[in-house]
């Protein structure tokens, strides 16, 4: 590894990594990151990645002295490919990238790389996903504010919402748990003007929505004293990179906060088979996405890899008895409609598949809003503290 | 060339004024500056985060090229503003004739020709051009800043005035997300 404040060459990965602010006062002040960059372009073989994922500015004399070496490299290693990579969240860098991108060749190019990191990732960003992540929001909410203190949220936090969609735990925290200031961050547009809207005509002054790449936050390392990423582990296909960062912002003694399901053990009386069926079925429409909606159980263990401590981990079970037949009949619904009209169509199942889909989430409903049923939606609430 | 100062609509939403010796006492200045003004003006927006890194980027190339192009004495008088939608810097500062000449004539290069084909020429001529003076160039080229020369409120001074609709280069990028 070599090193300067705003340029460290990965050897192993043959990766430049460029990051922070980078604004040397002219050519002569790039000298160290020259020699770095010189070096790494002269002795990688094959493909040079060019990570600016976290570079947050970058001024003409150091954008000159990158054009130097990516220059060099066209004039003198005809062999070698450059990928620059670069992050959405950072919104000057692909354009500016761009350009001279264009100019150099073939073998030079700009990845964006969190637009096609997650295979999944499209789906969860359409407007359309709103109102299933509305009304889930609306019945996890009434359990979940239970529990919330048994894993260390307390007034005056400062407190992180990461994966937040359109807001709604960031803004129940907000009206609930008197926080000093909660920030929310995500990668969907739409969810984030959804956020951002109601936060306005709720008047609640103490929340911020930012737009950003969860497995490479904007945000300072021990920032937060609860940091919370609910319901997105489990639709990301690497879970253990987004971890990574919940805990580098949160603070020593602060604790990180997850949920996710079980989804294929949702379940229902009567018709406990057609449901047992189409819950199995579906999660496994979801697994082709990538995405692991199984998860639940998994937390304990890559909470522990990541490091945390004390972790504690309790069912947050919703049920017919617990939680309004009418709203839950109405995210089963939601459910439904995702898993026949996406899941089950891009997949390419037939009708006959997608009927009986359906019968186990009409199933479901009944079971949830008869008088005489009992379903449920099997979740998991765990935290652990970031070690001093 | 250099218009009349009368395009003045908006009070500016935040005005600094600083020594001119003490600006360019320290390189680190353009950056603080930089921060600091794109940061109180993004308290209004919806996406604060993207709204200050833009719009700090823009402002740092300015005084960049501001912190080596000046007389060197005055004051240094910044004022940011909005004008329907267009976020607007004005930069007063003292500038001797050679400085002048050349804020004249990159203002001038500017409105005559494409600024994305003038920016990527002086890109790849790093050899014969000072990488100190194609910062305003870039600004136009990447973010569609437009730029203006108007007299400054005393003799001596000039205005360069860069006005950027940062709401239409977010939406852009949010759009190609």
């Amino acid at each position: 590894m070599s090193a300067h404040p705003h340029i460290t060459f990965d050897e192993q990965r043959q990766e430049l990594i460029l990051a922070g602010t980078w604004l040397p006062r002219d050519s002569a002040a790039t000298f160290t990151a020259r020699n770095i960059m010189n070096s790494a372009a002269s002795s990688v073989r094959g493909m040079l990645y060019i990570n600016c994922k976290r570079l947050l500015r970058i001024n003409s004399p150091a954008f000159s002295a990158l054009l130097d070496m990516l220059c060099w490299i066209e004039e003198n290693r005809s062999d070698l490919h450059v990928k620059i990579i670069v992050s959405s969240a950072i919104p000057w860098a692909e354009k500016r990238f761009r350009v001279v991108i264009q100019m150099l060749g073939k073998n030079f190019s700009v990845e964006q790389y969190d637009k096609q990191f997650y295979p999944g990732q499209a789906a969860v960003e359409d407007a359309s996903f709103i109102p299933v992540l509305q009304t889930q929001a609306k019945i996890i909410w009434e359990q979940e504010r239970h529990i919330l203190p048994r894993h260390g949220l307390t007034p005056q936090m400062k407190v992180a919402d990461i994966c937040c969609g359109i807001g709604s735990f960031a803004m129940q925290v907000a009206r609930h748990f008197a926080p000093k200031t909660v920030v929310g961050v995500d990668h969907a547009q739409p969810a984030l003007a959804y956020a951002r809207h109601l936060a306005h005509e709720f008047c609640l002054s103490s929340l911020e929505f930012i737009y950003g790449d969860a497995t490479n936050l904007l945000l300072a390392d021990n920032r937060f004293d609860f940091v919370a990423c609910r319901l997105a582990l489990q639709i990301f296909d690497k879970p253990e990179n987004i971890l990574r960062e919940l805990v580098r912002i949160c603070r020593p003694g602060g604790r990180v906060y997850l949920i996710n399901e079980t989804y294929s053990r949702c379940f229902g009386y009567p018709s406990a088979e057609a449901i047992a069926w189409t819950y199995q079925e579906a999660s496994g429409l979801y697994g082709a996405l990538s995405m692991d909606l199984e998860f639940g159980p998994k937390m304990r263990c890559y909470m522990t890899e990541a490091g945390l401590k004390n972790i504690q981990v309790e069912p947050l079970m919703l049920t017919s008895c617990n939680t309004n037949g009418a709203d839950f009949a109405d995210v089963i619904r939601s459910w439904e409609a995702y898993a026949i009209n996406q899941l089950a169509k891009n997949a390419g199942k037939d009708e006959a598949y997608c009927q009986r889909l359906r019968e186990g989430f009409a199933a479901h409903v009944r079971s949830v809003t008869h008088e005489k049923g009992f379903g449920g939606w099997p979740i998991w609430a765990a935290s652990g503290c970031k070690p001093g | 060339m250099i218009q009349k100062a009368d395009s003045v609509t908006t009070p500016p939403a935040i005005r600094v004024c600083c020594d001119m010796p003490g600006f360019i006492a320290d390189w680190r200045r353009c950056d603080h500056l930089s921060n600091f003004l794109a940061e109180a003006l993004n308290l209004i927006k919806a996406d604060p985060f993207a709204f200050a890194n833009m719009l700090s980027t823009v402002i740092n190339e300015v005084l960049e090229t501001i912190f080596y192009h000046n007389a060197g004495r005055g004051s240094l008088t910044l004022a940011l503003s909005e004008e329907d939608a267009v976020t607007v810097l004005r930069a007063e500062f003292a500038v001797d004739d050679s400085d002048r000449s050349l804020y004249e004539r990159i203002v001038t290069t500017l409105a005559a020709h494409d600024p994305v084909a003038l920016y990527e020429q002086l890109l790849f001529q790093v050899s014969s051009v000072d990488t100190r003076d194609i910062c305003l160039y870039e600004i136009a080229a990447d973010y569609g800043a437009r730029l203006t020369l108007e007299n400054g409120s005393q003799p001596g001074l000039i205005c360069l005035v860069v006005r950027i609709s940062l709401n239409n280069c977010l939406k852009t990028e949010a759009e190609n997300n």
